[in-house]
């Protein structure tokens, strides 16, 4: 499905990974590690197409591509900030969501009702915990019916109980054929291929 | 299309629910225009020679209260991400933001200045110059103070007024200038402006983009 063959990227003159290369099949999901600043959110970046100044390739069903982008229909992106306006309430910004342009509105209502968030739809954003913030963003990530999903730290600032309804919801969209590449400093999650970003580094 | 339906919707929910945007610049323009002639001089003769000036003095530093930060506020939470990843285009996201801060900072400004114009016995016969200077002027305005809040994301915003006041001195001047005429005229400045409109609006949008995509290489 994706092939990375020989990525690299530096930042000011400094290579963050060097040689990157793995293969990510439909079902698969890959947890990408490493200590802080060893370039997971970069390589998260890269592969959505926001950053392009790279060295290697990225092929994706056997075709080279720049990034995923070409299939950004098909790609949901979580980044490490939520892009949700603060001034605004969880409905108004679920309603002008560009992550839920295709999405299922009765699957995203029933993972904010699973996720305890239907009760804060018309509070301000800004009103909410990071935690919530989080949980809202992962809600439109459950609801869409994209093939790859690209996660910068999912889990950060949840609680067990909201971690496992999302896990588990996760898990039968992987079975159904959807790969999921995200990073994560949690050891305690299985059932993933794990891809050290300091095994890279020069 | 539904992409930009969204955002522009989007846009003018953000503005409307964030009163300071609006309130401040026209709080600031109304201070300015009262204190001129309290601090200035009374004399009627001298105040209308002097008003078309000190108005668009007052809507040059107004309109910089909002517009240097347009791009901000998308760069921390991270909506400029998503607009890359999604392979949005940034050419129609730019001119929607700006079209939306000049809708809620330079219109309202516009409107105002119509009816403080006779706290400086500005001549009524010029008033069709003036608003007609003040809609094209202020929209360039705009996509200058775009490109220096492009520019300066995520650094101080000392550097936006630097990189915007140097870049309004044109339109200052024709504008200011272009007032001056008894509107039974089409002035000449007024029509350099209107030039200056329709060379700043291309060439001004992409270097915005150019400025943005900086700061993602």
């Amino acid at each position: 499905m994706l092939t990375i063959q020989g990525l690299s990227y530096a930042y000011s003159d400094r290579f963050l990974f060097k040689n990157l290369s793995f293969h990510l099949n439909p079902g698969e999901v890959i947890k990408i590690s490493g200590a802080n600043g060893s370039g997971k959110t970069t390589l998260i970046k890269i592969l959505t197409g926001i950053l392009k100044n790279y060295e290697g390739k990225i092929s994706l069903k056997n075709e080279e591509e720049k990034s995923l982008k070409n299939l950004s229909d098909e790609v949901f992106y979580m980044g490490h900030k939520n892009a949700l306006k603060e001034n605004l309430t969880v409905q108004e910004n679920l309603q002008h969501d560009f992550r839920l342009l295709n999405s299922n509105k009765n699957e995203l209502d029933s993972y904010l009702e699973k996720l305890n968030l239907k009760e804060f739809l018309f509070t301000r954003v800004s009103e909410l915990s990071e935690g919530q913030k989080r949980k809202i963003i992962l809600a439109c990530c459950l609801a869409s019916n994209s093939s790859i999903y690209l996660l910068d730290e999912p889990f950060i600032n949840l609680d067990v109980d909201s971690q496992e309804i999302i896990m588990e919801a996760m898990d039968s969209k992987i079975h159904n054929g959807a790969a999921v590449i995200f990073t994560s400093h949690d050891q305690n999650i299985k059932n993933s291929i794990e891809l050290n970003l300091n095994d890279y580094k020069l | 299309m539904n992409f930009i339906k969204t955002f522009f919707s989007r846009e003018i929910l953000v503005y409307s629910k964030k009163s300071s945007n609006i309130i401040s610049p026209i709080v600031f323009f109304l201070i300015c225009i009262t204190f001129f002639p309290l601090a200035v001089s009374n004399d009627p003769i001298q105040l209308s020679r002097l008003a078309p000036g000190l108005i668009w003095i007052c809507i040059l530093l107004s309109g910089m209260l909002s517009i240097q930060t347009i791009f901000k506020e998308d760069f921390d939470d991270g909506s400029l991400d998503l607009f890359y990843a999604k392979d949005f285009s940034i050419l129609q996201i730019i001119l929607v933001k700006i079209i939306v801060n000049w809708i809620f900072s330079a219109l309202p400004l516009i409107i105002l200045s119509s009816s403080m114009v006779f706290l400086l016995y500005f001549p009524l016969s010029n008033l069709l110059n003036l608003l007609s200077s003040l809609l094209i002027g202020t929209i360039i305005i705009s996509f200058f103070g775009a490109l220096a809040g492009a520019l300066s994301l995520g650094k101080n915003s000392i550097l936006a007024s630097a990189i915007m006041l140097p870049l309004s001195l044109p339109v200052l001047i024709l504008g200011s200038s272009a007032s001056t005429y008894s509107s039974e005229n089409i002035s000449f400045f007024l029509l350099l402006l209107l030039s200056l409109l329709f060379l700043t609006i291309p060439v001004i949008s992409l270097a915005c983009m150019g400025a943005i995509r900086l700061h993602y290489e």
